[in-house]
């Protein structure tokens, strides 16, 4: 089977197929070193790794009010603030990835969103970027067996990065009003641009939904926030994708599960990654489900960045045979990312072990 | 409207009796996030007074200002602080109470300056160097102040001389390290070893994502905390205020 086959058989059919499925993402500032450990240079890590899944990031397309509005305003040695669409600035590390620190946001009111929600409304091409650029990816995609993902921004991502963490969650008590507001803009604006995108371009095999709604301890807010406020425009992003055939990956880091039954009721296809000291486990998700999902990630890092292959073993193995056992659809992944703490040969062990024993006809 | 853990109904306007009746008010209006008589939330309670209109009736009525503080204002955080560690609070009831609390403690303020009130003490907080996340940290600061410490935030990327330094210039009971990456753990490592060696007197706190008792122990922290409850406890009980700047002392109660 490709990995298109494989990968659709997990998320959209719910399948197990031959094989469980790869996927992985790397921080950038660990290839230096790897190049170093022996990587070729400038090996693309999606084939080096044989991996499964081919993203297209979600920058592709801009939600922002002010398209083309993102410029540098300041720079020191190892960082840059970047100022956005929404006003908003932010410092990101140059050489390494990482989540941004919030400097200052552009979006502190509501009297300010009256004034920004206007260039949000009806579709605007210029939103979709590089058309052309995204064309030539798209047919390279096509042209390959791997399965292909359009990664789109949700919700709460978009209005932590407008207004940040304080005031959407004050909003959510103080001005519902508002945040109900700004979902149904932002979840029209989405549905409108992706639309025509895909009839522009060609439809991916599916589309990848970051979200963050949770951190260590629990979701942001409460279940019944969720439901009163952000699920009724999740719910209506993954009926339009599944109107087109197309199953969603949700990203979603932290410990998401008390919100897990709601997931599952709007019929999101596959959850990740999964974060293990977060508390998340697929075992126990798996068997509290109330109908068969995906899942992707819940190896935990920290036993990667031991470089120790006897506690990589002890971490990976286990899990596998788990979920081999419990026939649950699964593509193996980290519980986030490898961070440059993490030898080559470390990943490659964990890369052999995944193809090894990630199979499901072992327990027929 | 979440039901308050304290007897009775939620503050209601113009029936505050005694001074304990009214305290117990104030509590429970801190506790729902009602911070004045103008604010949408709760909407159950939309146009009735708040911490800051109770406080003030407070205030005219002669009770005394620490037992506002107390009994009052900290004695209603103490329930949402327990609510957040049981996982039945979440961070927007939280910002809300914090709001009230702020109402609160707005009123006081003429009493922190003339030295009637007194802070329990100050903590220094700052996110690691190489670690851009603040969310922790900031619930740990919410709470905080919300128990009566002053709280000296030193944003994000802070390397051990920026803790040393806010150290000697603000003398705090404790300093509290955050990350959330298991990258710069080695780096909170470093910054613990460094505070020890230089002012054995100051509490550490360290906690994030990626921490764990096991780790806070190999670091030599004095206090691991997965929520901002096992901070405000440990620092209640390892008698960091007012003693905590004598030299020399043993480290408090680890959390579990």
């Amino acid at each position: 089977m490709t990995s298109r086959e494989v990968v659709t058989a997990l998320v959209r059919d719910k399948e197990c197929p031959e094989r469980m499925g790869v996927h992985e993402s790397f921080w950038p500032d660990l290839r230096p070193t790897w190049e170093r450990e022996g990587l070729p240079t400038g090996a693309s890590f999606l084939d080096y790794f044989d991996l499964d899944i081919h993203p297209v990031n979600e920058e592709w397309f801009s939600t922002e009010p002010l398209v083309g509005a993102k410029h540098v305003v300041a720079e020191d040695d190892t960082t840059y603030v970047e100022e956005n669409g929404w006003g908003s600035r932010m410092r990101f590390w140059k050489n390494k990835a990482g989540t941004p620190e919030h400097v200052s946001f552009g979006l502190g009111s509501e009297d300010a969103w009256r004034r920004m929600r206007e260039p949000l409304l009806g579709f605007d091409e210029r939103r979709l970027g590089d058309l052309a650029r995204l064309r030539t990816e798209y047919e390279r995609l096509t042209q390959g067996s791997r399965f292909r993902v359009f990664e789109v921004l949700q919700l709460v991502e978009i209005m932590r990065k407008a207004m940040g963490d304080v005031v959407m969650l004050e909003a959510m008590c103080l001005a519902p009003a508002w945040i109900t507001d700004f979902c149904t803009v932002l979840t029209d604006n989405i549905i409108t641009h992706l639309d025509r995108a895909l009839s522009l371009i060609g439809r991916p095999d599916g589309i990848w939904f970051y979200e963050d709604l949770a951190f260590s301890r629990q979701p942001f807010f409460s279940p019944e926030m969720y439901r009163g406020l952000i699920m009724p425009h999740h719910a209506r992003f993954v009926r339009f994708c599944h109107d087109l055939g197309l199953p969603v990956f949700m990203h979603t880091c932290g410990n998401v599960e008390p919100l897990f039954p709601d997931l599952l009721s709007i019929g999101i296809d596959c959850l990740q990654p999964l974060e293990v000291k977060a508390g998340m486990d697929v075992g126990r998700l798996a068997r509290s489900a109330t109908r068969r999902i995906a899942y992707i990630g819940g190896m935990d890092v920290r036993a990667f960045e031991t470089n120790d292959p006897a506690r990589l073993e002890a971490e990976v193995l286990p899990k596998l045979a788990a979920i081999r056992r419990a026939r649950v659809p699964y593509i193996c992944q980290s519980d986030h990312s490898i961070p440059g703490t993490v030898r080559l040969s470390t990943y490659r062990h964990a890369r052999g072990l995944f193809r090894q024993q990630g199979r499901y006809e072992e327990a027929n | 409207m979440r039901e308050s853990k304290t007897a009775g109904p939620p503050a209601e306007s113009k029936t505050a009796g005694p001074p304990a009746e009214l305290l117990e008010e104030i509590a429970r209006a801190v506790e729902v996030g009602k911070a004045d008589r103008t604010s949408p939330y709760p909407a159950e309670l939309t146009g009735k007074d708040g911490v800051a209109e109770l406080t003030g009736r407070a205030l005219a009525a002669g009770v005394p200002a620490v037992a506002i503080l107390n009994q009052g204002l900290v004695a209603g955080m103490k329930p949402v602080g327990d609510g957040f560690r049981a996982g039945t609070l979440f961070l927007p009831e939280v910002l809300m109470a914090a709001r009230a609390l702020a109402a609160g403690f707005e009123q006081l303020k003429p009493h922190f300056r003339s030295g009637a009130l007194k802070h329990r003490g100050m903590v220094v907080l700052g996110t690691v160097q190489g670690d851009l996340h603040d969310i922790g940290k900031k619930i740990v600061s919410l709470f905080l102040e919300g128990n009566g410490w002053r709280v000296i935030d030193l944003g994000v990327d802070c390397g051990p001389g920026k803790f040393l330094a806010a150290i000697a210039e603000h003398r705090p009971a404790a300093v509290g390290l955050s990350t959330l990456l298991t990258t710069t753990m080695a780096g909170m490592a470093d910054t613990c070893r460094r505070i020890k060696e230089r002012h054995p007197e100051v509490k550490v706190i360290v906690g994030g994502a990626p921490i764990t008792d096991e780790f806070a122990r190999a670091i030599g922290a004095d206090c691991y905390s997965p929520d901002p409850q096992g901070a405000l406890d440990f620092l209640a009980g390892a008698g960091t205020t007012a003693k905590a700047q004598s030299p020399g002392r043993t480290p408090g109660p680890r959390q579990p």
